[in-house]
């Protein structure tokens, strides 16, 4: 132990590992700094973006809620990832089961095909079904972009979900339904219980992958009927007004909510 | 299908074992829904690439016979390189570096990763426009402090488009070396070096070659997604920035020349999977994507 600590403490102490904590940081700091950058700015009182901002306003968060546009544009946006998570979520729990809890010829070959989206550049998919919704003439319907998300967000519900499955501890299962429980009734009281927390987990992966895609909603939105990174996008094109920084703000304040209740979760999982 | 010992109920007939085969079925709607939804737009596509009112090849003879296609995609190839080394030679010290700290400091700095790893993707290549644009961040200071006269011309350079790649990508492959690293004994270090090694030698004899697989996935996973980027290099990047994503894009939005926009489609594919079958040599894809346990 003593040999530890001395190697341990020596290393800390010397210049190599000064350099690299010097470095480390320094990197760490570039990963947030635009970050930061977007939310001063948001809170800027002029029309032009400067940094640091010449006072306290909140009128471009004022300008975002009072413009149908972007109003309208959210309501999309919350009601596609909503749905998107459901969806992903019945199908990818389905599957999860099918994956885990069986085995058949091609298993690996389904996962994998499964998994594909997250790998094949999101361009491809999105070109793909472009060409298949004006056929289908489902281009720009709710409908058309909820099945392209989920796509995109069913590989994190199986991964979430399929983990979770693997560490499950069926004689729970079995010991219910030696008791006299129905497989159904199985399922609902003891085993979705204990996959809560990965179920819910998957679902918010699920939304955030929705609520954040760029590039399927700008082929397959219209343009009266935008998600928010659609409208950002659009806005970004033609003029940089903080009002995008405002969104931008209230965009990844969403995102690291969702995430930090993920983590939350699985924390209080891990406790009980 | 984990098997178990344990002592099956007395209704045996309705238990467990007959679920073994009822199981495979749940996945019949999922397996639809993409054969559906990916599958078919995929073969569509394959064909609407080789078909317009007949066979043809259109496609694939202007991409082939046209240098500006190729220097696209070596273009797109090149990006994809330097933002793998790029992200690789940053991320690997960092990663050594987190992996080293206490748990308290750990989660917290793990913060400066994870957030932008969650927040979306086009804001973070917004917040590069503001910084970088004509009235961003860096040239109104060096104005103010009269160092420039003029705004310098950041946006539509190679670096611009880099430094978006790198920073948006720079996260994946932190988080791929610091779960490699994370699950790495320290105490092999410590073994080398009571055997007489050198810091330096047990760094480069004992953990560098433990953490390859975190190096392969989290190489693997940015060249992909930077060859397949469309936002950075179309918002960051000028006419001499053109990737294969925006050719692709260009021709279904101005051009509408969709046998071409096909066949570039499927060559970006067909570069993808070939990639995906080599790297699955050295990368346990499937160990990656949460399968065999």
């Amino acid at each position: 132990m003593s040999t530890q600590r001395t190697a341990a403490a020596s290393s800390r102490m010397s210049p190599v590992s000064i350099l690299l904590a010097a470095f480390s940081i320094t990197v760490l700091a570039f990963l947030f700094a635009p970050i930061v950058v977007i939310i001063v700015v948001s809170f800027s009182p002029s029309d032009i973006m400067e940094f640091p901002p010449q006072g306290f306003s909140l009128r471009w968060y004022i300008a975002y809620f009072s413009n149908p546009m972007w109003m309208t544009a959210t309501r999309i946006s919350f009601l596609v990832a909503t749905l998107t998570a459901i969806l992903s979520l019945v199908l990818g729990f389905m599957v999860s089961v099918a994956l885990v809890r069986s085995s058949f010829p091609g298993k690996n070959a389904v996962r994998i095909f499964l998994m594909s989206p997250l790998i094949i550049p999101k361009i491809i998919i999105a070109v793909g079904l472009y060409f298949l919704y004006v056929r289908m003439r489902i281009l720009g319907t709710t409908f058309g972009l909820v099945a392209a998300h989920t796509l995109i967000a069913m590989p994190y519900v199986v991964m979430i979900i399929s983990a979770a499955l693997y560490s499950f501890d069926r004689r729970l299962e079995w010991a219910a339904r030696g008791l006299g429980a129905s497989p159904l009734g199985a399922l609902r009281h003891v085993t979705f219980p204990m996959l809560r927390p990965a179920i819910i987990s998957a679902a918010l992966f699920a939304f955030i992958a929705s609520f954040d895609d760029i590039i399927l909603s700008l082929f397959l939105t219209k343009l009266t009927a935008p998600t928010l990174p659609r409208q950002i996008w659009v806005n970004v094109q033609q003029i940089i007004d903080p009002t995008i920084a405002a969104v931008s703000t209230l965009m990844t304040v969403i995102s690291v909510f969702g995430l930090w209740l993920v983590a939350f979760i699985q924390k209080l999982s891990s406790r009980a | 299908m984990t098997d178990t010992t344990f002592p099956l109920p007395a209704a045996a007939g309705r238990g467990p074992g007959r679920f073994k085969g009822r199981f495979p079925w749940l996945m019949a709607p999922a397996v639809i829904f993409y054969l559906v939804f990916f599958g078919w737009p995929l073969v569509q596509m394959l064909w609407s690439s080789i078909w317009s009112d007949g066979f043809t090849l259109a496609g694939y003879t202007e991409f082939f016979s046209d240098p500006v296609y190729w220097w696209v995609l070596g273009y797109t190839m090149l990006i994809g390189v330097v933002t793998l080394v790029l992200t690789l030679a940053v991320g690997y010290p960092v990663a050594y570096w987190l992996v080293g700290l206490n748990k308290t400091w750990m989660v917290v700095l793990m913060a400066f990763v994870l957030i932008p790893f969650w927040s979306s993707g086009l804001v973070r290549t917004y917040a590069w426009l503001v910084i970088l644009g004509r009235q961003g961040l860096v040239n109104t200071t060096l104005m103010r402090f009269e160092l420039i006269d003029e705004p310098l011309p950041f946006l539509g350079t190679h670096t611009a488009v880099l430094v978006g790649l790198t920073y948006y990508l720079l996260p994946y492959m932190i988080l791929c070396l610091f779960s490699v690293m994370n699950n790495i004994d320290r105490n092999l270090m410590l073994a080398a070096r009571n055997l007489g090694a050198s810091p330096i030698r047990a760094f480069f004899a004992i953990f560098v070659p433990l953490t390859k697989p975190g190096v392969f996935a989290g190489s693997f996973l940015v060249f992909m997604l930077a060859v397949g980027m469309y936002i950075t290099p179309a918002l960051l990047g000028g006419p001499d920035q053109t990737t294969l994503p925006l050719v692709i894009a260009l021709q279904i939005n101005e051009a509408l020349d969709w046998t071409l926009a096909a066949a570039l489609s499927m060559i970006l594919l067909i570069v993808s999977v070939a990639i995906q079958v080599f790297a699955n040599r050295y990368v346990d894809l499937d160990k990656m994507w949460g399968g065999a346990r």
